[in-house]
């Protein structure tokens, strides 16, 4: 005891104080506070409108377990269970593919396995547009033929615009006059060129893209441009 | 989250739930929503975080609920739900928010009417910033803090719920109890000095009311 007073007489109290009494003190306050704070916890309890909540869902859910367990067992079939009646969904579904896939077929035997055959087989797709402000033209079949096209994309170059679109022109096209340049809308998928032409980029072009042409008044193709699906078409 | 014994078992009134019995829903929900709601507010920090969780938490022992054979603590059973919950739902949202110290949980605790006005304020200061520093832990020591402390399980139930070993819940809560003495020495010497501040407090605020008579 006195030794304890010594040292609160002298200048040891600091070191006597945060060596030895804060630990013990903060022990006890410690569990104190904690105690304190467990008895207001304790206090706390959810909001009114959460009971509500949950004993409105508790009720739906029952009433729903209930609706489901008391259908007949005639409708929860597995679908090849269902009678095959004209109410059958399954088998007006599997109706309508047969017949979209013979429509298919039916078109594909039309139009014939030639890509430049089949790119003026669709009417949207040889329909010349005037963008840019050109004036509408139209082109007759025999001036857009394969050999044509292909001789003149034989030499071309690659240029790529940004990252969306890729622009390709022949040699012709810095000096085309916008007097001839006609512009067609063809989807790249179709389009021949990207088969014949092994020095082109197109293949990065992915199906359902478009291409425009660019032609000459005689018929050749001064450029393409092919713009991707995504890209601002 | 003691149970008591003349109360009807928690798994008969569960089964019962499940059966659709409203009533033992009812009884179920006002038995323990409040503790779920509790751990789930103080685990996440987040009001809306305990309700959505506290809501979840019944919805799945509607469905679940069969699975509880009654071999563990009923209540083990639904602290580990909903800490599996609020960890599941902060990691969806990623966000570990701060308590606010005016937000309005401190509000929702109803004022004891026995305790002088200035010395319930001066405790409120205190519980406010004892429970802002238990959120500052890290979840894993926060949720042996929440358990073993305020929510009074064992060592042993507190490993259940969280899964691992007691031993395991006894270093963290060593550490957690040596990082939040830590925390509230440094914010203002709080601990070691907080009871003789309480009490100056009150003398201060005693003595300005002397001096206004």
């Amino acid at each position: 005891m006195s030794e304890i007073r010594d040292d609160i007489m002298s200048d040891n109290w600091s070191t006597l104080e945060s060596d030895n009494w804060p630990e013990t003190c903060s022990e006890a306050h410690l569990n104190e506070v904690l105690g304190e704070l467990a008895a207001q916890e304790r206090q706390i309890a959810p909001p009114a409108h959460l009971r509500q909540r949950v004993m409105e869902d508790f009720v739906r859910s029952h009433a729903a377990d209930r609706s489901s367990k008391e259908l007949p067992s005639k409708t929860r079939r597995w679908p090849w269970q269902w009678s095959w009646s004209i109410q059958n969904p399954l088998l007006l579904a599997s109706c309508a593919c047969l017949f979209v896939a013979a429509l298919l077929l039916i078109s594909r035997d039309g139009s014939g396995t030639n890509g430049a055959d089949s790119l003026y087989a669709q009417d949207s797709v040889a329909t010349v547009s005037a963008t840019a402000g050109l004036p509408a033209a139209e082109i007759g079949r025999e001036s857009l033929t394969g050999e044509t096209a292909q001789s003149t994309t034989s030499r071309e170059q690659v240029r790529e615009a940004d990252d969306e679109v890729y622009t390709i022109f022949s040699d012709l096209a810095d000096s085309a006059d916008s007097e001839y340049l006609i512009l067609i809308d063809i989807p790249a998928d179709q389009l021949w060129i990207q088969e014949s032409s092994d020095d082109l980029d197109i293949a990065r072009a992915a199906a359902g893209s478009y291409a425009r042409l660019a032609l000459g008044d005689d018929g050749t193709v001064r450029a393409i441009q092919i713009t991707p699906a995504s890209g601002p078409y | 989250m003691r149970g008591e014994s003349d109360k009807k078992p928690d798994v008969d009134i569960l089964r019962k739930a499940i059966g659709g019995d409203t009533e033992a829903f009812a009884e179920l929900y006002d038995r323990w929503s409040g503790t779920v709601y509790r751990f789930a507010l103080r685990l996440s920090g987040e009001q809306s975080i305990a309700e959505d969780v506290t809501h979840d938490l019944f919805m799945t022992l509607l469905r679940d609920g069969h699975q509880y054979e009654g071999r563990g603590k009923f209540s083990s059973y639904l602290y580990s739900m909903a800490r599996h919950l609020v960890l599941h739902r902060l990691r969806r949202d990623r966000r570990f928010s701060q308590i606010d110290s005016d937000s309005e949980e401190l509000d929702q605790i109803p004022a004891d009417s026995t305790i002088d006005p200035l010395e319930g304020l001066a405790r409120a200061e205190s519980t406010a910033r004892v429970r802002q520093a238990i959120f500052a832990l890290p979840l894993h020591y926060r949720e042996v803090v929440l358990l073993c402390h305020l929510h009074e399980l064992s060592y042993a139930e507190a490993a259940e719920v969280i899964g691992c070993t007691i031993g395991t819940i006894c270093s963290r809560l060593s550490r957690a109890r040596d990082l939040l003495a830590q925390r509230l020495q440094i914010e203002s010497g709080y601990l070691a000095d907080h009871s003789a501040r309480r009490q100056s407090e009150h003398r201060v605020a005693v003595g300005a009311k002397w001096g206004e008579k």
